[in-house]
This record gives C-alpha cells, sequence and structure tokens, in this order.
C-alpha cells in the first residue's frame, strides 16, 4: 500500500532530517517510535505531500505521489502534532469545511463523524469555547472524515483524558482492519496496546522495524531492577540507562535496561516495551 | 471541473464565515459610515470637497457619490490592503495550513477562493460605505438623490479597484520577503506611487492612455473625466474653503464615454500579474520553505550580514550582572528593549545609519529628511513592541515573572520609548543645538507615536491598527505643509507651541486610557 524508497530529506541548513529511510506498509496499524528529532515528523510531512524529499520516492498504491499528490491526497486523513482551528468556526463549519475540501458533501457524514469523536452534542458551538481535549477529538474527526485509506496521526492522544485516550485506540484499531494508520506517539503504552509494527527512528535513520513482540524479545534478559538509596541513584542514575525510579519506603526502585556492568543485587524483570526502546536508542546513540 | 469550483467555494464560504464574524467587521461598518459623514460636510461650514476654481459645485448626486466615491475609493485602496491582507497568514498562525496543504485541494483553487473571499469583504465594505453616503446625501444634498448615479460611480471607482487590492493583499502575504511588518510599509510606498504617478501623467497629457490600465485606485481616470465634463484643469477634490459671493457651479456628472470607462474597467486586468506572483510563490504551508530567512545563508554578502547579526545579537544578549538580583520594572525594561533589538535586528542597522546620517548630513535634511524617515520606521517597530507577546502567545510565560502584569502597560510604553529614543537620538540632539524647539517637538512627536503605539497595540493586539492609521497619518501630516494642526512634529516649521501642547495632551489621554484599559482587564481577569 504504501512504498518509502531511499527517501532523504536535507534542509537548506545542511541538516539531515531524513537519510535514507526505505519502508514497506500494508493495512495495519504501524508505529512510528524515536526520540525528538528522530524525523517522525518530518517522515510523515513527506508523506502526507506537505514537503518534498530531497531524494528517493514514496508510493501509494503503486502510484509515486510527488508525480501525483492528489491521489494520496484524496485518500488521506492527517492530523498534524501542531494543527489547529479556526476559533471563531462551529464544530460542524470546520469540519464541513475540511471535509468539502476532500469531497465530502454530506452534512450527515460530517454529524456522524462528530458523534464518532463524542462531539455531536457541541457540533454548533464556536471552537472558541472548546477545552483543549475538545478540539484535539475535532482534529481527529477531520482526519476521519473522508474514511481515508491511509490515515496518519501525530500525537493524536495528546491532551485527551484516559477515557477518551482508550476510546481513541479502540477507534484506531477498527480502523486498522481495512486501512493503513500511521501512529507517531511518544506515549509507549498508546503503541503496544494497538501497533502490529513499530519503526523505530533516530536521528533520520531507520534503526528497526519489528512487531512489539519481536522489540520485546530483544530487550528480554537485559531489562533489571534494583532497590538503592538516595546516595546510591545519584552515582547510578548516570552510570546506567534507567527507564523508572520510583520512590518507596525501602529505597529508590530502579528499574534499567543493559547487557554490561549490572550492579551486584539487581534482578532479571519481564522487559516492557519502553525498556526495549531504550535498549534500541542507546545502542544507536552514537549514529 | 465542478468539483474544482465547488473546493474554491468552500474557501470562499470559510472565508466569509471568518470575516464576517470577527468582532471588528460591525465595528469597521461603523467606521465606514462615519467617513461618509465626514466626506460630506454641510456647506454652511464654509468649505466643500469638491470644487472647481475656488467655486463650489452644486451637491446633486452626480457629485456627492463622485466625491465620496473618489476620497472613500482613496482610503479603502490603503486601508483594505490591511483589512484583508490576513487570509493565508491566518491559515498558518491558526495552524489549519498544514490540514489544507493535506487535502485534495489545489494551490489554485486555494488562492482563487482566498481572493474571491478578499473582494466579498471589501465589496460588502464598499456597498456599507454607499449606502451611508446615499443616507448623507438625503441629508446634505441640494438635489433629490438618484441611487442609480450613486451605483454608478461607485461601480466605475471600486469594481476595478477591489480586485487589485485583494489581489496585491494576497501577493504579499505569498511573496516571502513582502510578507510581515515590512511588507505593510512597502505597500504604503507602493500604494502612493500608484497613487500619484498614474494621475500625474494622466494629467501631464492625453497621449498616454495605457497609464489608466495600471490605474487601480482610479485618481487618474476621475481627473480626466472631471476635465473632459467641466472643461476645467483646476479643481480640488477633498475638504477646502470656497468663495461664497460666487454662486454654486451645476456639474452634470460623468461623461461615461466609452473610450474613458472601457479601460477604467480594464484597470481589473492589473490584478492578474498580482494573482499570478501569489499563485507562484505559494509555498502551500510547506515547513520545509516557510522561512525565507532561513534560506537566505547563501551568497557571500548573506554570509557577512549573518557574522554582523550574530555579533548584535551577542552584545544585545541578556546576561548576569545588573539584570541579576531583584526583579524591577526598570530592568524589565530594558530587557525588553533588548529583546526588540535582538528580535529584529535591521533596527541595528537603522540605529547605526541613523547614527551616521544625524551626524554626516546638513542641518536642513535633519529635519526634512532623517526624520521623516525615522517616523516611517518607528511605525512597524513600535507596532510590534506592545503586541509581540500576544501574538507569540508569550504573554501567559512573560506575565506568570513578577511584576510583569501589573505593570504591563508601564512596560510596554517604557520599552517603545527607549527604543524610539535609541534610533532618533543623535538626529534629535544635532537638532536640539540649533532649534531647540523643533527638537521639542519631534520628541514630542515620538511621545505621541508611541503612546497610541501603545494604546492601540494593547486594545487590539494586532500590530496592524497602528501601522494603517499612523502610516496614513503620517502620509497625511507630511503632505499637509501649510495646516498647522498636522505639523506634529514640526517638521514643516509651523507648529506653534500649542500645537505642540495639544500633541502632548493627546498623548498623555491615550497613555492614561492604555493604562486604564490593562488595569481594567487584569482586574477582570484577563490574563490574555
Amino acid at each position: 500500500m504504501l512504498t518509502i524508497e531511499s527517501v532523504t530529506k536535507r534542509y537548506r541548513s545542511g541538516t539531515i532530517a531524513v537519510d535514507n529511510i526505505s519502508l514497506e506498509c500494508s493495512e495495519g496499524i504501524v508505529g512510528l517510535l524515536g526520540p525528538n528529532g528522530a524525523g517522525k515528523t518530518t517522515l510523515m510531512q513527506m508523506i502526507v505531500t506537505l514537503t518534498r524529499p530531497t531524494s528517493g520516492r514514496i508510493l501509494f498504491q503503486g502510484r509515486d505521489i510527488r508525480l501525483d499528490p492528489n491521489f494520496i491526497r484524496s485518500r488521506l486523513g492527517f492530523l498534524p502534532q501542531d494543527f489547529g482551528v479556526y476559533e471563531s468556526a462551529t464544530a460542524f463549519e470546520f469540519l464541513s469545511y475540511l471535509g468539502g475540501l476532500k469531497g465530502i458533501r454530506s452534512r450527515q457524514k460530517v454529524m456522524d463523524v462528530l458523534e464518532e469523536v463524542n462531539l455531536h452534542a457541541s457540533a454548533r458551538m464556536m471552537v472558541k469555547t472548546f477545552s483543549g481535549g475538545m478540539k484535539q477529538r475535532l482534529g481527529i474527526a477531520q482526519a476521519l472524515v473522508n474514511d481515508p485509506e491511509l490515515l496518519i496521526v501525530d500525537e493524536p492522544t495528546a491532551g485527551l483524558d484516559p477515557e477518551e485516550r482508550i476510546r481513541f485506540r479502540n477507534l484506531l484499531t477498527t480502523l486498522g482492519r481495512n486501512s493503513l494508520v500511521i501512529l507517531s506517539t511518544h506515549i509507549v503504552s498508546d503503541l503496544a496496546a494497538v501497533a502490529g509494527r513499530i519503526a523505530v527512528l533516530n536521528k533520520g535513520k531507520l534503526i528497526t522495524i519489528a512487531a512489539p513482540e519481536e522489540l520485546l524479545a530483544s530487550a528480554s534478559g537485559k531489562t533489571w531492577e534494583i532497590v538503592v538509596s538516595s546516595s546510591e541513584f545519584e552515582y547510578q542514575k548516570s552510570a546506567l540507562r534507567i527507564s523508572s525510579a520510583v520512590q518507596k519506603a525501602d529505597g529508590i526502585h530502579i528499574r534499567f535496561v543493559g547487557s554490561e556492568r549490572i550492579p551486584a543485587g539487581a534482578k532479571a524483570v519481564e522487559p516492557e516495551l519502553e525498556d526495549a526502546y531504550l535498549l534500541l536508542t542507546d545502542k544507536t546513540k552514537h549514529l | 471541473m465542478k468539483n474544482k469550483l465547488i473546493q474554491a467555494w468552500i474557501v470562499l464560504q470559510m472565508e466569509c464565515i471568518l470575516r464576517f464574524r470577527r468582532p471588528a467587521t460591525p465595528i469597521l461598518f461603523l467606521v465606514s459610515c462615519g467617513a461618509a459623514f465626514l466626506l460630506m460636510p454641510e456647506t454652511s461650514s464654509g468649505g466643500v470637497m469638491f470644487l472647481i476654481g475656488n467655486q463650489r459645485v452644486l451637491l446633486n448626486s452626480a457629485v456627492t457619490s463622485l466625491t465620496s466615491a473618489i476620497m472613500g475609493g482613496l482610503i479603502f485602496s490603503f486601508v483594505g490592503f490591511y483589512l484583508i491582507s490576513n487570509s493565508v497568514s491566518r491559515d498558518l498562525k491558526a495552524g489549519v495550513g498544514k490540514l489544507i496543504a493535506a487535502s485534495p485541494l489545489s494551490s489554485l483553487r486555494y488562492i482563487a477562493g482566498k481572493l474571491a473571499g478578499n473582494i466579498v469583504y471589501l465589496t460588502a465594505m464598499a456597498l456599507v460605505f454607499m449606502i451611508a453616503c446615499m443616507g448623507m446625501h438625503l441629508l446634505r444634498g441640494e438635489m433629490p438623490l438618484e441611487p442609480i448615479v450613486f451605483i454608478k460611480t461607485f461601480g466605475i471607482m471600486f469594481l476595478p479597484s477591489i480586485p487589485c487590492i485583494a489581489a496585491i493583499a494576497l501577493m504579499f502575504e505569498c511573496v516571502p520577503f513582502l510578507s510581515g511588518r515590512g511588507g505593510d510599509v512597502f505597500y504604503f510606498f507602493f500604494w502612493t506611487i500608484t497613487l500619484v504617478f498614474p494621475f500625474a501623467v494622466a494629467s501631464a497629457s492625453n497621449e498616454h492612455p495605457w497609464v489608466l490600465a495600471i490605474d487601480f485606485t482610479g485618481l487618474g481616470f476621475f481627473g480626466n473625466e472631471i476635465s473632459l465634463v467641466s472643461g476645467a484643469h483646476n479643481f480640488t477634490i477633498g475638504y477646502a474653503p470656497f468663495n461664497a459671493s460666487l454662486p454654486p457651479i451645476f456639474f452634470p456628472g460623468l461623461s461615461w464615454m466609452p473610450g474613458i470607462v472601457l479601460p477604467r474597467l480594464a484597470s481589473v486586468l492589473f490584478m492578474i500579474p498580482f494573482f499570478a506572483v501569489a499563485w507562484i510563490a505559494f509555498q502551500r504551508f510547506d515547513p520545509a520553505r516557510k522561512s525565507s530567512r532561513e534560506n537566505a545563508k547563501t551568497g557571500r554578502i548573506a554570509r557577512l550580514w549573518q557574522t554582523v547579526l550574530s555579533a548584535w545579537l551577542r552584545m544585545v544578549a541578556p546576561r548576569g550582572g545588573w539584570f541579576t538580583g531583584t526583579p524591577s520594572l526598570v530592568k524589565a525594561i530594558f530587557l525588553d528593549v533588548r529583546l526588540t533589538l535582538a528580535l529584529y535586528p535591521i533596527f541595528f542597522l537603522v540605529i547605526v545609519l541613523s547614527f551616521i546620517s544625524g551626524i554626516l548630513v546638513p542641518m536642513a535634511a535633519i529635519r526634512t529628511s532623517i526624520l521623516p524617515i525615522i517616523f516611517f520606521v518607528l511605525v512597524p517597530m513600535l507596532a510590534s513592541i506592545s503586541t509581540r507577546d500576544r501574538q507569540s502567545n508569550t504573554a501567559k510565560l512573560i506575565f506568570s515573572a513578577p511584576l510583569i502584569r501589573e505593570q504591563f502597560a508601564a512596560l510596554k510604553f517604557f520599552s517603545a520609548f527607549l527604543s524610539a529614543l535609541l534610533v532618533g537620538l543623535i538626529p534629535l540632539i544635532r537638532l536640539s543645538l540649533n532649534d531647540p524647539f523643533g527638537a521639542a517637538a519631534a520628541l514630542n512627536a515620538m511621545f505621541f507615536l508611541v503612546s497610541a503605539a501603545t494604546l492601540l497595540g494593547l486594545l487590539t493586539g494586532t500590530p496592524k491598527t497602528f501601522v494603517v492609521l499612523f502610516l496614513l497619518f503620517l502620509y497625511i501630516a507630511m503632505s499637509s505643509k501649510t495646516i498647522t494642526a498636522f505639523d506634529f512634529a514640526g517638521l514643516h516649521s509651523i507648529a506653534t507651541a500649542s500645537i505642540v501642547l495639544l500633541y502632548t495632551a493627546v498623548s498623555i489621554l491615550m497613555l492614561a486610557a492604555a493604562f486604564g484599559f490593562e488595569r481594567w482587564r487584569l482586574n477582570n481577569g484577563e490574563s490574555v
């Protein structure tokens, strides 16, 4: 469905945001994971035709998106991280506008999508009266309004309350059955819950693309826990790759990843996706 | 094809929703009505808006529609630009641009929809103005109202000019180096040239009919028409006293000769190159191309400029020492001035040029050239100082610092005044040695500009209001070389002490209003 062939994006300042990435995706949910500046946003912007690759090409259903950008645009739903809304329009007007640009003229369809994101009761309210979470849901609605075959969402759950987050994750799972969803987020638990495959990026390069289970397996036997005192913690926090540190009555419980210089007393624990991610980015930090 | 047109229609619809729902729109309609009132004074005031020789003209529909269409059209071609030059930047700032760019809407249809939106908005403003002028005719006219005459006269004035203004505004938004405050000031000079040039060429000779094709403001066309119909070359449009002992002249109205009307209507084609440039320059919200500054990193001169800028930025960057310790308003003011200098490196150049020219140019040129230039340069700079925090959404961060929220108006006023002084310091000192009153008047003018910028910036939250009003004010003040009241800075050497004091009083009132408004906002819990 989506083929990314040796795509590179170099800015005029010389910065290489995406470095020779190749990727092939079919239906399902693909998660994008990586530290800030890894190139996730630039990669997504190239797929949605917002910016052009410096080299390489992107094919959607076999068509080069550079030569025929409207082919992908009419089948696309896109929710960028820093999107905005027209504050003085109502939710219905805003959604009808963006839907209309994508060829959706049915008022009922617009209302259905608003209902899907739980905004139907506020359809006639001005967006400026909305909370951050409501605006985020409106953003999700505009991405879904044309029943996209390719949905690209960047940090979609930011600002959503836990209930809405779960509701959105379920929605993504439903969508992922028949279309391709590319989901970028720093909330690793969101990816663990829905993504069929996870692509890890660092410094513009694709480090790996694998199923969550494979990533977990790669961290197996390399995830540890140890209880230390406050003074010991000061030393360990620079020596270890810590994924969490929780202060409890018996000391600070440190969870860390690694295979070398494991301190005495550390015991192996079951890895989580966050541990696997830390391990991967740690390995590639000197790229 | 139908679907493509529908897309442009959808863009137009949203433009109308957003523009007509703005709280400023009804206020602007009221201002249009106020302008109609001002443009049709009572004859008993001793002055009228249309004179042939020094004889007044009988106020029939042809005359009232003609004078209000010309005067209104001139103001419209200037103010209209600023009213609509935010349609593309709004999408960028609101964060909707990326959503639009990822839709199948083509750049051409997007730009066409925006153009249509601009045209509809300006047309609505023109219609309100025309209706208000008809109302004023009922009040002040000396013959019955003829609506058709009004429609025809306003039509010939506004039909070609509105699409041109709409396309020019769009082009300014899409071309990177014309967008922003620099473009706002540049349009002022562009407008002045398009105003004066066709009129001067058309008045000088009839051998250049082509000039009417670029006469989008319509001044040249009307000049030609009035000369043709009245046979007079000595006429005045704009408020002037008349000789009351002479009877009023009857002016039958425009000739509507096809040879003159058709070129006027054809001047609508003047919009095409602007529209084309807007379309070509529109970058479809591509984050990699949006910053012209980022792009200007190649070339020897550009690199040299970057080096100078870096040194300048290091010089003005806030650092320790005096700025550390207990926060105070004075420290905050100096930090704000430093921020101004860091944010707008062009002012480094302006200050250097002002220093050099203030020392080197002959004394006479300080008053006639240097100070007027400084006042024009100060307009965009001052406009940004009181609005930048709200425009860039940093107000909430700044207000969380000690003392700032309560003294925001004072901070912005003193910061702007100090910045203005930095720019004008040497020329003012030089002037004070020869002409202390002139220097005091110029300093007072700075106080006036800074107070107005602070008030309008805090009230509206946008720099445009101050830029529009004060570029227009400066234009009128610089061109009115015999009217004492407009010599606000003593530049024409006709300002009296009472005029200077009047401007001081107005400045103090504006400043009090700015302080009062911020106090009210604070008391009502409105932080941003």
